[in-house]
């Protein structure tokens, strides 16, 4: 009896430290189940063990939401669902690269914050500048729905005084613009544009890149182990601690969009070893960036 | 707890990176090939077991060349000069080079080193520089990459790639001394792969004048065809192919000099008609991100047409004389230059010596014929190789390799018909990374040569990485050349056809002189040790590499190929030691500065070998963007006394890009400017050592020509 009492106690005070003051459902929307996106799941739920979180797939129909409820949007379908949604229930989209934001022509949605799988410019370009910090010349490739971005980027070359180089590249199959990229500059800087950099063009970036000594930064960890040199990329980790403060605001605070807070710095030693560069070290590159962007 | 938790993970990043597993729902592996896989990486330029020059696009095109052999200028230790008025020769620090038979030269891999006589024939190569990638200058010995002849050095011609050449070039160069040179070229995606297809066209008028002062007949003229594609079969096989085909004409001096006295020219020139063939097929295979294998076959056919009527006294027809030649090569040739007053006391010999006298003195010999001459040569080769890449682990790679060849050649004149030679080469160099600073690499190549017989060259290699980028290095290697054709089965007569008036009732017979040659020339040896340093400053953005070497060559056949009675010989030696260095600094964003310079200390054993190398040679460049579409580069080039001749010449180019729609026109200019007052060619050695100074120089120091060129 004075057990139960007891857990009562430890339950309610659980409630008060973990459950925030307008607790609601956090519904994690994406068209299918996944093993990844199950263990995403978990990983929320034992980060927030106050917050119910719930899964729900559109294959199973249409989700039925309470008044209160976030919802996380996991994918493009999940997406595409809640700009169909009148009621406007505030919502983090996950998993969508800027230049896909553009390519869909996403309007600007109350209550929708997109959350940047791209790397920030400024953070590449500093990786860039830790492992060569003799280059001057930064090239870009850029294609059409990414074109957009190129003031950003160009305003991050001008914070860390480099200069910016760009060739649009609109058909895949026509090197030139990669040529001429490659000519005018010291180091290629990848945009996480799935339309220029994929599985199909990868082999062509990266020898024609490697053939001229030219390193490639970025633009996701996956092309990092093709044949990049380095990457910052953010992964569930980095991804729970960037939503994690997010979670705790009130949503109307959410910002429009944001790019991951948190992340991680992978290289491929063997590229940086046939460039003739010291063998990157990862944590420290990670904490000089952090550090950087720790600085107001 | 609640704040607790993501300060948790980012505290402890063994716990992030096990979220980073195959089932990270942001950062898992996507269906991307591995590309730069460890068959595909090489070494960094401070890792590699020796010195190399690469020339990039962006230096060829700014250094304004017309053709490689202007571009070796820029390699540190290249000599580079004419002879015949403007036929190139490219030789490595030394040895007789009026051949320049000891350097490998190769186009994306099939060698263009002629197999029959030994040469390169630098203008008539068939690919136009607008169509290189970079040109990889091994400088050093390295057969167990490259095979035999490899001796002094190996330029390594990359081609570009049909899929990073697409669309349309258009250009046209325009200049003094008859420059008039034109390139078009397509390049066309196809459904898994590119093909392009270039035509060109150079020409010139050579030097104005040889060293009396008097017209040289020098004139070049060629086209070339070159058809390239590649394919990927799938995402582990890609095959290339190749066709290329180069036909022109060279003119070349009438040098005949009749030998029993006034005789008129037969002739105005003795020019030759060159037309080159190559076909090549490579196929590449991934078969896992650790091994791969490349199998190439190469079809290569040069045809060197030269015929021209040459004049003389009928005896040189009268059999008796030839049949002295045949007995007694040094007598006969002192007997014909000493007017018939030469002496021998082999009876056999007096007897037609006596016989030839009294056809002179009867007046018959004396009658000036004329007859065709011809030195028609086609020589062909065949070539299959196969390359192994097995990356046994991260640090461990063995290349190996296996390769047959047949090189024949086909000639009345050199070979009194065909000759032909098999070789077979098995290869294998290994790449240890012993730890983050020490490299060592080391290998053999056997070689089985069906006239020059067997050989066995090592090569061993010990690279220090003093820092990341910068490595010192210290390397033992042995190489061999193996006698060319020519040179192994040599069969040199004339037969004259033609002949007017008819003598001895016929139109047709044999020049009296003839080489036969000894058959019995072994290879050339080389033993070289070098040691050196390669770095990379990031910071500054610059390179600099330094080697200092001592090169030993025995078994040197120093002796030229020419008609006369002095046999060629194993006989020679030279040592060639010195210092090089190499420095390319891209100062801004916008400036390149490149810096090569050599000293050469050679110590030949034979004359023949003197006077080749320069003590002092370099370059010096500025490329310069100057915003706007301007561009410019200064180069210096500087060689004292090759050939007892200083040279000194200044380079300007100055270039505008203009942007016109789609399409890009550069118009630029060069103007180079020659600061010394020497002649440009070799001495040629003739009989009984005397010489002939075949120099050519022009009339004005400078010579300017124009390009423009349209890209769409």
């Amino acid at each position: 009896m004075r057990n139960s009492w007891m857990s009562k106690i430890i339950a309610l005070a659980s409630l008060l430290c973990c459950l925030p003051l307008w607790a609601a459902d956090i519904l994690l929307l994406s068209q299918t189940t996944s093993p990844g996106l199950n263990t995403f799941a978990e990983a929320l739920q034992q980060q927030h063990p106050g917050l119910r979180i719930r899964q729900h797939t559109l294959q199973e129909g249409e989700p039925s939401l309470k008044p209160g409820d976030r919802l996380i949007l996991l994918d493009e379908a999940a997406l595409t669902w809640r700009l169909g949604q009148r009621q406007n229930p505030p919502s983090l989209a996950l998993r969508i690269s800027r230049s896909r934001a553009e390519q869909l022509h996403l309007p600007s949605v109350p209550g929708l914050t997109l959350l940047w799988s791209d790397p920030p410019p400024l953070r590449q370009m500093r990786l860039a500048r830790l492992l060569q910090p003799g280059i001057q010349r930064i090239g870009l490739l850029y294609g059409r729905h990414s074109s957009t971005l190129l003031e950003e980027y160009q305003q991050a070359a001008q914070a860390l005084d480099l200069e910016l180089t760009t060739q649009l590249w609109e058909n895949p199959r026509d090197n030139r613009p990669l040529q001429q990229v490659l000519q005018d500059s010291d180091l290629l800087l990848a945009i996480d544009d799935s339309q220029l950099y994929n599985s199909q063009t990868a082999k062509t970036i990266l020898l024609s890149s490697y053939s001229r000594q030219r390193a490639v930064i970025g633009p996701s960890a996956a092309f990092v182990k093709a044949g990049s040199l380095a990457s910052s990329y953010s992964d569930q980790a980095d991804w729970l601690a960037t939503l994690a403060p997010l979670l705790e605001q009130p949503s109307q605070q959410w910002p429009s969009s944001l790019y991951p807070q948190h992340f991680k710095v992978i290289s491929n030693r063997p590229v940086a070893r046939a460039l003739g560069l010291a063998p990157p070290d990862e944590p420290q590159l990670q904490r000089l960036l952090r550090d950087h962007e720790a600085q107001p | 707890m609640r704040c607790l938790l993501p300060t948790l993970a980012l505290l402890l990043p063994g716990l992030a990176q096990a979220f980073a597993s195959q089932d990270d729902l942001f950062a898992s592996d996507s269906e991307l090939p591995s590309v730069l896989t460890a068959t595909r990486l090489k070494q960094a330029p401070a890792a590699v077991p020796g010195a190399m020059t690469v020339l990039d696009r962006e230096l060829i095109r700014a250094s304004g060349a017309r053709d490689i052999a202007e571009l070796m200028r820029l390699v540190p230790g290249m000599m580079v000069s004419y002879r015949q008025g403007n036929l190139a020769t490219v030789n490595y620090h030394g040895s007789n080079s009026s051949e320049a038979r000891r350097l490998q030269v190769l186009i994306d891999g099939r060698s263009v080193y002629r197999p029959g006589l030994a040469t390169v024939d630098w203008f008539d190569l068939p690919l136009a520089i607008e169509d290189i990638e970079r040109i990889e200058v091994f400088r050093g010995p390295n057969t167990v990459s490259y095979g035999a002849n490899a001796l002094l050095g190996v330029v390594n011609i990359i081609s570009r790639k049909p899929q990073d050449s697409l669309g349309t070039r258009l250009q046209w160069r325009y200049g003094q001394t008859g420059i008039n040179d034109w390139y078009a070229s397509h390049g066309q995606a196809l459904d898994n792969g590119a093909l392009r297809l270039s035509l060109s066209g150079q020409a010139d008028n050579g030097f104005d004048k040889d060293a009396n002062q008097q017209p040289l007949r020098d004139d070049r003229r060629l086209n070339r065809l070159l058809l390239s594609a590649e394919h990927d079969l799938d995402s582990q096989q890609q095959l290339s192919w190749q066709l290329a085909l180069s036909e022109g004409s060279n003119q070349q001096p009438y040098t005949y000099r009749p030998v029993f006295g006034p005789y008129s020219p037969g002739d105005q020139g003795s020019d030759t008609q060159v037309r080159d063939y190559a076909a090549s097929v490579r196929w590449n295979i991934d078969l896992s991100p650790q091994h791969s294998l490349q199998l190439q076959g190469n079809l290569q056919h040069w045809e060197h047409l030269r015929s021209w009527r040459a004049c003389d006294a009928a005896l040189s027809y009268y059999p008796p004389l030839r049949q002295l030649w045949q007995m007694n090569p040094q007598f006969a040739q002192r007997f014909a230059l000493s007017g018939f007053t030469a002496t021998s006391q082999v009876a056999a010999e007096q007897a037609l010596a006596n016989q030839i006298i009294n056809e002179w003195l009867n007046g018959s010999g004396r009658q000036e014929t004329c007859g065709t001459v011809n030195q028609d040569l086609r020589e062909s080769r065949a070539e299959i190789e196969l390359l192994d890449t097995l990356s046994l682990t991260d640090d461990l790679r063995l290349l190996s390799g296996v390769s047959l060849r047949r090189d024949q050649a086909d000639s009345q004149t050199y070979f009194a018909g065909s000759t032909h030679n098999n070789l077979g080469r098995l290869f294998g160099h290994l790449e240890w990374q012993a730890s983050e600073r020490w490299l060592l690499q080391g290998g053999a190549m056997y070689e089985y040569d069906q006239l020059g017989g067997d050989s066995l060259t090592p090569r061993l290699a010990v690279n220090y990485l003093l820092a990341p980028g910068h490595g010192l290095r210290a390397l033992y290697s042995e190489a061999v050349r193996s006698p060319d054709l020519f040179e192994s089965t040599p069969n040199w007569s004339y037969w004259i056809t033609d002949i007017s008036p008819n003598i001895y009732g016929r139109s047709d017979a044999y020049y009296f002189v003839s080489n036969q040659g000894p058959e019995n020339l072994d290879n050339e040896r080389m033993r070289s040790r070098e040691i050196g340093y390669n770095g990379h400053f990031e910071a500054w953005q610059l390179s600099l590499d330094v080697k200092l070497f001592d090169d030993h060559i025995s078994g040197l056949i120093s002796e030229p190929l020419l008609n006369n009675a002095i046999p060629a010989s194993n006989n020679s030696s030279i040592s060639l030691r010195g210092m090089e260095t190499q420095l390319d600094w891209r100062a801004s964003s916008r400036d390149r500065l490149r810096l090569s310079y050599a000293y050469i200390e050679d110590d030949p054993s034979n004359p023949n070998d003197k006077h080749q190398s320069a003590r002092h040679s370099g370059s010096t460049g500025w490329l310069a963007d100057w915003g706007q579409g301007w561009s410019s580069s200064l180069f210096y080039y500087q060689m004292e006394a090759l050939n007892e001749q200083p040279f000194q010449r200044l380079d300007l180019r100055l270039a505008k890009r203009l942007q016109l729609g789609s399409s890009q026109l550069e118009l630029a200019g060069v103007w180079q400017q020659r600061l010394d007052s020497g002649t440009l060619a070799w001495r040629e050695v003739l009989y009984n050592g005397q010489q002939i100074q075949r120099e050519s120089r022009n009339d004005q120091r400078h010579r300017v020509y124009f390009t423009a060129e349209l890209e769409f």
